[in-house]
């Protein structure tokens, strides 16, 4: 298994994913880690009906993910790893799955959130969870969609940290 | 009156409404809607109060199984017994849906619009 990308997007599994990334890293299979979806049939059964033909979508929840994931590392599959937050992206990190870098596709705006980019909305619990992770040395890469402008996330924070 | 929904990506919902009002005239409960910029939680929200509490029900109509329009649709349709989903939107279903929503009770109205989507792809 070669892990192909690791997303943080709190829609999860939809249209940006399986047909704008799917179709640029063609993934064997899309594996959600949510402890929330992974607690309801109903949810999951609704993830794994969005897998396009030829692949897979497992919905995991964070204690198990590392080790699953890690226990297919020597099996020929592409994954695509997909959290709904900068916080569950910290905790699948620190519960041993190590990843180079991190795309950041979708934090939409909720209570407390503040927009930096028009897909990208954070509070400060996010903006911690994002620079524990940079200061583990993995690379924050901020991209909706493939083939758009990446954009340097941090030096947006000061502004989100303080209201301005 | 059943209403309807269309749920999809960027404009696209509000130009399919635009583009059957252009063939059909000005139409009551049709109302066309983007996911862009929104949580799941305020996708659902903001699809709940298009869908409205009208006793004849809605068809919610979305373009893409598996994408986010659609997941939050069959959500909506789960929840509530007097709202369809059908995915794979095109104009021949929304005409069908505009010709036939006064005359057909919403469950027929969600099968027969299906087939009439169907039979407008051809070669």
């Amino acid at each position: 298994m070669s892990l192909l990308m690791v997303r943080i997007d709190d829609r999860l599994i939809h249209g940006q994913v399986t047909q704008g990334w799917g179709s640029v890293l063609h993934p064997d299979r899309y594996v959600v880690v949510n402890d929330s979806a992974a607690s309801s049939q109903w949810d999951r059964e609704l993830y794994e009906a969005s897998a396009p033909e030829g692949t897979s979508v497992v919905v995991l929840e964070m204690s198990e993910a590392a080790t699953s994931l890690q226990s297919w590392l020597d099996c020929e599959e592409d994954v695509i790893v997909l959290v709904e937050s900068p916080r569950d992206a910290l905790r699948l990190y620190e519960t041993g799955l190590s990843f180079e870098s991190l795309n950041v596709g979708g934090l939409h705006f909720k209570e407390g959130r503040r927009r930096i980019l028009p897909f990208v909305c954070v509070n400060e619990e996010d903006i911690k969870a994002l620079e524990a992770l940079q200061d583990c040395g993995v690379e924050i890469e901020c991209a909706d969609v493939p083939g758009c402008e990446r954009k340097d996330l941090f030096k947006w924070f000061g502004n989100a940290a303080s209201g301005n | 009156m059943i209403h309807g929904v269309v749920y999809t990506h960027a404009d696209l919902g509000m130009a399919f409404c635009e583009a059957i009002e252009s063939m059909m005239g000005p139409q009551q409960g049709l109302v066309g809607m983007s996911n862009q910029g929104l949580s799941s939680e305020g996708m659902l929200a903001a699809l709940e109060e298009a869908v409205g509490a009208g006793a004849d029900g809605a068809i919610v109509f979305t373009a893409l199984h598996g994408g986010s329009c659609w997941q939050t649709a069959e959500r909506l349709s789960r929840q509530r017994p007097n709202v369809q989903h059908l995915t794979g939107v095109n104009l021949p279903m929304l005409l069908a849906f505009i010709n036939k929503r006064e005359s057909t009770e919403l469950e027929s109205l969600a099968e027969a619009l299906t087939e009439y989507g169907c039979q407008g792809i051809r070669t």
